[in-house]
């Protein structure tokens, strides 16, 4: 059966249930509870009431609290340092964060320890970063043969031409570190000068290339021979032509050889063997407008033997005649893997900071 | 600036979080959260989860039965209480979302808290929160005041009664049928046929 509380006997259970009652009228009540139902009932209800409602307000005051604390700045941390130190902290927490690092020591500090942290990783990153760019310059010159005996390294070379190897002496120990010294000044002092003046320091480069020197063009004669077919006898001529030019080549009597050469193209130029070797004897000479020419040629021809290494005479050569155009090439060679230039350009890349 | 020092001692805090003080709440923010907060983050949470989920371990830490338990178990801090209902719902809600497998929470936590604690928390609690989410908010403006200042704050009714610039006896009449008007909006979603 339905009881209708009424009012005084609401604010009875109330007090009860906030503990409001003194111990006469607590007795009193608890004798009453024991014995009705409908009280039982009614104070089950209002003990649950007054769980959501106290569940409410602990939700409200946690709210507002953490409003509070997040306009003070109390949820900031490592990470927000990190992201307020890389400009990411989101534009409404900045002027939370520098009144909180304004204000309150301990986070200033942390800030502190912070930046610290990171100029250290720096350091440390740059001493990584000489460290190998020695490592590399010991492995290119390894690879080089730079520290073996002269009559270890190899000086044959065969088709197709490759660039000439350094003629340097083995040195001691007490070289190699002066060389590594010299390589760490060069880092710390001349570093600023090749990045303010990369032009000149490739400009030197394309001065100093290694171009193919002498014996490297055995095979060419007997290719042509080889050849064969219809036209026997043209082919023995013109073997016989750029033999002749080569010969002269070898010797390293490169302005013979060029003449030759010019001769010999002027007969047969779409001979990519004449090209080629015109292309390296007019870079050898100096006439620049001819190298380009040929290389240009060769390398409308992508399946020709000489494809890859005119590719990189003409950047080398196009330094001298378009340098940014030679710039470029060089860096496309660096991208290539395949390319038997590839370390040589991403070397050069490096080294004259392509970039 | 930000108050780093909570300055109640432990039974002030304990009486503070009976009548739902903020400085009491503060505390318990400056004692556990950013401890919560690591835990998360290094058990699959976020900072937002750390927040979610520390305003709920408060909810359980004031349900009064547990609460009643905690006080008559007297052996642990209210912040170690605190920081294992926290655990313990989160890894609750991992093992809910299949991200970890946790056969027995309680075993797994037993390495950071004692078995009475345990016990305590691992009681159900009724959660109230969408029901009077929605009946708080329904009732009006001056009800949630007046409710709230009685139950809540534990206001007197002399003081209610300056605020409103009512008689002690309006008090009462007001809150009698506010509280109605409470009972009747959780009565039809409790049971809403």
């Amino acid at each position: 059966m339905d009881h209708q509380l009424t009012q005084e006997e609401y604010l009875l259970i109330e007090a009860y249930l906030l503990g409001n009652l003194e111990d006469e009228a607590l007795a009193s009540f608890e004798i009453q509870l024991q014995n009705e139902a409908w009280l039982q009932a009614e104070v089950n209800a209002f003990q649950e009431l007054y769980a959501g409602v106290k569940q409410f307000h602990t939700q409200q005051v946690l709210t507002s609290l953490t409003a509070k604390l997040e306009a003070e700045g109390f949820f900031l941390d490592e990470q927000s340092i990190e992201q307020y130190h890389l400009g990411e902290l989101s534009p409404e927490l900045i002027p939370i964060f520098e009144k909180r690092r304004d204000e309150d020591p301990l986070f200033a500090q942390q800030i502190e320890e912070f930046e610290a942290m990171i100029k250290g990783l720096q350091e440390f990153q740059m001493e990584s970063e000489i460290k190998s760019s020695l490592a590399n310059v010991e492995a290119n010159l390894e690879k080089d043969n730079f520290f073996e005996p002269d009559d270890q390294r190899t000086t044959a070379m065969e088709l197709p031409p490759q660039v000439a190897e350094p003629r340097i002496k083995t040195l001691k120990w007490v070289y190699r570190v002066a060389i590594a010294a010299s390589f760490i000044l060069f880092l710390g002092i001349g570093l600023r000068f090749l990045v303010g003046n990369p032009f000149q320091s490739i400009e030197a480069f394309a001065q100093n290339a290694s171009l193919p020197e002498g014996k490297l063009l055995g095979g060419v004669k007997r290719s042509l021979l080889e050849m064969g077919g219809p036209g026997e006898e043209d082919m023995a001529y013109r073997a016989t032509a750029l033999d002749d030019a080569l010969e002269y080549y070898d010797k390293g009597s490169y302005d013979t050889a060029y003449q030759h050469l010019k001769r010999y193209v002027a007969d047969f130029p779409k001979d990519n063997n004449g090209q080629f070797y015109l292309g390296i004897a007019s870079l050898h000479k100096g006439d620049y407008r001819t190298a380009e020419k040929a290389f240009q040629m060769l390398i409308q021809h992508p399946n020709s033997k000489f494809f890859e290494s005119a590719k990189w005479f003409l950047a080398v050569t196009e330094l001298k005649t378009n340098p940014e155009q030679g710039k470029q090439r060089i860096k496309a060679i660096a991208d290539e893997k395949t390319s038997p230039y590839w370390q040589e350009a991403q070397r050069t890349v490096r080294r004259y900071r392509l970039k | 600036m930000i108050n780093q020092k909570c300055k109640l001692s432990e039974e002030e805090l304990i009486v503070g979080l009976q009548a739902r003080s903020e400085e009491a709440f503060r505390c318990l923010y400056l004692h556990c959260f950013h401890l919560c907060k690591n835990f998360i983050l290094t058990n699959g949470g976020t900072e937002e989860d750390a927040k979610d989920f520390f305003q709920d371990a408060i909810i359980v830490l004031l349900d009064e039965a547990k609460l009643t338990k905690f006080l008559a178990y007297k052996k642990a801090k209210v912040s170690t209480f605190l920081i294992t209902i926290f655990r313990y719902k989160w890894f609750n809600h991992m093992r809910a979302g299949k991200k970890i497998k946790i056969v027995d929470i309680e075993d797994t936590l037993k390495d950071h808290a004692s078995e009475d604690l345990i016990e305590i928390l691992a009681e159900p609690i009724n959660d109230y929160e969408k029901i009077y989410q929605e009946c708080m908010q329904t009732i009006g403006d001056v009800c949630q005041k007046v409710i709230l200042m009685a139950l809540g704050g534990r206001k007197s009714e002399q003081e209610i009664a300056t605020l409103f610039d009512w008689t002690i006896d309006y008090v009462r009449v007001r809150r009698f049928r506010c509280m109605q008007i409470l009972r009747e909006c959780a009565k039809k979603s409790l049971f809403p046929n």
